[in-house]
């Protein structure tokens, strides 16, 4: 059977201003089959990041569950969850490099309890960047990087741990055109058969590429909808 | 094999600790300062305690010293012994004679020794003072050139330096001028055949108490009688005493620690949003928790024992000599201080947690809240 | 009252696995009446968060309860004596307390015992992503409090009740249990020496159903491990009766001196800890023996993780038993060869 991450009637809510209950998200429902990249837009503010994050497991739903080969990963206890997030790269919308770091350093933090010396944390680390074509920066400190620059590292770091599941938030955003084709032939080259590929974006640019998303979904006042 | 994958781990955790130098060296600096402190000061209190009650076992288990109108009395040598050995349960008594007098640079004590009991402790190649002859302690400072020393009590005495004893018995020692006995009754204005006061020996220690009724009533003069408990008690205050400036350091120390850990807690809990991040790549709970308990162990341990170290080295160096000036009251030429190691260890180890511990629950407290918490609740204090 | 520093940290970490206590319990509470794992519905979800809070918590108050436990018997073995005039040992300091330190110390064992029982099932439970013991440990739970209540309100009026100025005498506790030799040799009515036979019965007994235990696959593993527990249950009181009756005398080198507290002292270089520590492990996994047989039955899924706990237990109960025996039988029969007679 091919491995699936499915999202059942997932509702969010938030506690809004004065005390009183918002939802974010109403009983989303999807199937994100292995070897399909799922393309989820929608305006601003709609849900899309909280969504990714719901997915990605880094955020629990008030109501209904997430289930990855059918089991309900997002009821599962911290330290499962934990470990099964083992299996997702994800790229956040800001990039969220730690900036004392070296680029290498970022790169490589996912991988560093699963990685038994030091020699082969470095091998992948440079892999990764190299795959981006940014491996003349490792050595740089993150906060030296421009906004583009620092995109692309989140995205080396995000596929340095060989994921199952990647979920990108926006990963061409503050990309000029040779930076946006590079990520996403770079997205395109990662499409296998056993691997989940989500991304949110408003970038024309993805949605263009006919070949690169096999499905497209809308996120509107915390419902979606596929788009045929 | 599981300890090599723990090298990169260990050097994350080191490259962790020293992503920001200056932060993580006002740590080490703070830590071991206080270790240094907090440690000098019970060190010093807990060993010079130690150290006074282990010299002390070698006192006579009771004194007893002849009282009269004036304050003390002399009491007739003979008679005394004889009085004090009809007591059952006392098993041998010997009298003193020793007071205060004036010598150069100060008050020193004097005492007059020609009992063989007596020279116990007394290196043999040290004979015994004969008449005109002192043996110095280590503090008491004779007259260089001539070689001789001027002591006046109730009479004065010139006497000529037969030897001084070794600066290891500064602490029982080191203002002590040893005399023959008649030159100790002249200083002192003692008459022959009497002396200061009488040393009891008893059968069993714990019964000293026991037989305090019993020798006050066998002589007939008001005596004082006190026993060896009484005596380390008496020390025991006077050093409590004079240890409560020392001890005052404690409460500021105590704060310092206060301030070191919650500043660690606020350092690590501003970085709950890098335990986010960590988590958000697949990091577990007890993936986090290891990195600061490594983090922990690598900025707080070599800090602690840096401190301890030191404190170590001021308390227990043989022959430190600022407790003299600081605590004791000395001006000049204080006793230089060999203190019983015996029980430092425990000592250092109680510190040692008592620093060590606030510290790594302050440093793990971001694992601890992350095991339960989802990371985007962490995440999202990034821009808080 | 005495405000002794281990007093105060005794009852300071007593207030604070009550106060983790109940918070935990009201947890607790909740899962026991409304849990639903098959429901995805916001209040089972935010049940299922509550319920990992909860073990965290649980966890913290057993340990502050097991710190202070500790410290406890530290403080009435090796320090209170020191300080409450008459007393050379846990006897005087207990009796210090007028009876209601015992007591405390009795609950303080149970409470101990039922949350090791919950920890066992926590330690299963989580190994499953989909925690399928919680609601069973939820009821574990909340059979703790109210013993946990008592625990710490009696501890609290135990030392309390401790007065300085009031000396107590530990010898008339000990030698005026009996009025006469004959009394001297027998507990409860019954002689010494029968006492010890029912000892090396049991132990025997205990052996070979733990090996029984060990070999036995579910679900005949079950009515193994339960008649290991049973004999474990029975082995403990008669195993702690000829320690103090009988072979404490090997110890004390003084016959008919029936008190336990004294094996804690230096002078017999605390051979009291690794004693009752033995008789401890085995009341402990004796229980834990069965209930884990038991739960590899009940859920299948458990069926090699609470196999392999429940064999661990029969392990340790083997070792245990066999430390002890070689404790006490040991010191017996090196008297019995340096002096040909055995103390009587």
């Amino acid at each position: 059977m091919d491995s699936a991450l499915v999202c059942q009637d997932i509702s969010l809510l938030r506690r809004g201003w004065e005390g009183s209950q918002r939802a974010v998200l109403k009983n989303v429902s999807a199937v994100f089959k292995a070897g399909q990249v799922a393309i989820i837009s929608g305006p601003t503010g709609a849900g899309k990041s909280t969504l990714l994050h719901i997915l990605a497991g880094l955020l629990r739903p008030s109501q209904g569950q997430v289930l990855a080969d059918n089991r309900p990963v997002s009821r599962w206890n911290t330290a499962h969850r934990d470990r099964w997030r083992r299996k997702v790269g994800i790229v956040f919308q800001h990039p969220r490099l730690l900036n004392e770091l070296t680029v290498l350093e970022n790169v490589i933090l996912p991988i560093i309890p699963r990685v038994s010396s030091i020699a082969r944390l470095r091998q992948r680390g440079y892999e990764a960047l190299e795959s981006l074509g940014i491996s003349h920066l490792a050595g740089q400190p993150g906060f030296a990087l421009s906004g583009g620059e620092q995109q692309r590292v989140s995205i080396a770091r995000a596929i340095v741990s060989q994921p199952e599941i990647l979920i990108a938030d926006e990963p061409t955003a503050h990309q000029d055109e040779t930076g946006a084709a590079a990520i996403i032939h770079r997205l395109t080259e990662w499409k296998r058969p056993n691997t989940i590929t989500i991304i949110a974006a408003h970038d024309a640019r993805l949605r263009r590429h006919s070949d690169f998303a096999d499905r497209q979904f809308e996120l509107r006042c915390g419902g979606l909808k596929e788009l045929q | 094999m599981k300890f090599r994958s723990s090298y990169p781990f260990l050097a994350w955790a080191v490259r962790d600790s020293i992503r920001q130098p200056l932060e993580a060296l006002l740590l080490f600096l703070s830590l071991a300062s206080l270790a240094a402190v907090l440690g000098t000061v019970l060190l010093l209190s807990q060993t010079l305690s130690h150290t006074a009650q282990r010299l002390l076992k070698d006192a006579p288990a009771l004194v007893i010293r002849r009282v009269g109108a004036g304050g003390w009395a002399p009491m007739p040598v003979q008679e005394s012994v004889r009085l004090a050995k009809s007591v059952a349960g006392v098993i041998g008594a010997r009298t003193r004679i020793w007071g205060t007098v004036n010598g150069p640079g100060g008050p020193v004590t004097v005492f007059g020794i020609d009992q063989p009991l007596e020279r116990a402790g007394l290196p043999d190649n040290i004979l015994l003072p004969s008449p005109g002859q002192a043996i110095l302690g280590p503090g008491v400072m004779a007259d260089a050139k001539t070689g001789v020393i001027k002591l006046s009590g109730t009479n004065s005495l010139v006497v000529q330096v037969a030897a001084v004893l070794d600066s290891r018995t500064s602490m029982v020692a080191h203002d002590l001028v040893l005399l023959h006995p008649n030159d100790a009754r002249q200083i002192l204005g003692i008459a022959p055949g009497y002396a200061r006061d009488l040393a009891v020996d008893v059968f069993y220690d714990n019964e000293a108490e026991a037989l305090l009724p019993d020798l006050a009533s066998a002589y007939p003069w008001p005596v004082l009688l006190i026993t060896r408990r009484e005596a380390a008690g008496i020390y025991s205050a006077g050093l409590a005493r004079r240890s409560g400036l020392a001890y005052m350091t404690l409460v500021p120390a105590l704060l310092a620690l206060a301030f070191i850990v919650v500043g660690a807690y606020k350092n690590q809990s501003a970085r709950r949003y890098e335990v986010g991040l960590y988590k958000a790549f697949g990091w577990t709970t007890a993936d986090i928790f290891r990195l600061q308990l490594l983090k922990a162990l690598f900025s707080g341990i070599p800090a602690v024992v840096c401190g301890l170290i030191l404190a170590y080295g001021l308390v227990l160096w043989p022959g430190v000599s600022w407790p003299g000036y600081l605590l004791l009251g000395w001006k000049q030429y204080p006793p230089l201080l060999y203190l019983d190691v015996s029980g430092a260890l425990l000592v250092l180890l109680e510190i040692a947690l008592l620093l060590f511990l606030p510290y790594l629950a302050a440093a793990l407290w971001p694992a601890i809240k992350a095991a339960t918490t989802d990371p985007q609740d962490f995440l999202a204090k990034e821009f808080i | 009252m005495i405000w002794h520093p281990l007093l105060i940290a005794v009852l300071v970490g007593d207030l604070l696995s009550l106060l983790l206590l109940l918070a935990a319990a009201k947890t607790a509470f909740k899962i026991a009446i409304e849990w639903a794992p098959h429901s995805a519905a916001s209040r089972q979800i935010r049940l299922e968060r509550a319920a990992e809070t909860g073990a965290l918590t649980t966890r913290f108050a057993l340990a502050a309860f097991f710190v202070a436990s500790l410290v406890l018997i530290v403080a009435i073995t090796n320090v209170l004596p020191a300080v409450i005039p008459g007393a050379m040992c846990g006897t005087g300091v207990l009796q210090a307390t007028d009876g209601l330190g015992g007591r405390a110390l009795f609950y303080r064992f149970l409470v101990l015992g039922i949350i090791y029982i919950w920890l066992i099932l926590e330690k299963l439970n989580i190994l499953r992503p989909d925690r399928p013991l919680t609601q069973r440990n939820a009821r574990v739970l909340l059979l703790v409090l109210p013993f946990h209540l008592l625990a710490v309100s009696t501890t609290m009026q135990a030392v309390f009740r401790i007065d300085t100025h009031q000396p107590v005498d530990c010898c008339a506790v000990v030698y005026d249990q009996f009025r006469n030799l004959a009394v001297a040799q027998q507990t409860a009515g019954i002689p010494n020496t029968l006492w010890l036979w029912i000892f090396w019965t049991l132990t025997i007994l205990l052996v070979f159903s733990g090996l029984q235990a060990w070999r036995a696959k579910p679900p005949g593993r079950v009515k193994a491990a339960g008649w290991m527990a049973l004999l474990a249950l029975l082995w403990v009181p008669a195993a702690a009766v000829v320690l103090i009756k009988v072979f404490s005398a090997y110890y004390y080198q003084v016959l008919h001196h029936h008190c336990p507290w004294c094996l804690f002292l230096s002078d017999h270089k605390f051979v009291g800890i690794p004693l009752f520590f033995t008789l401890a492990v085995v009341v402990l996994e004796g229980p834990t023996s069965f209930i884990t047989a038991k739960i590899a039955v009940t859920y299948p899924q458990f069926v090699q993780t609470a196999t392999r706990r429940s064999q661990i237990a029969g392990l340790r109960i083997l070792l245990a038993t066999i430390a002890f025996i070689g404790m006490v039988a040991l010191p017996a029969i090196f008297w019995r060869l340096q002096f040909g007679v055995w103390i009587r």
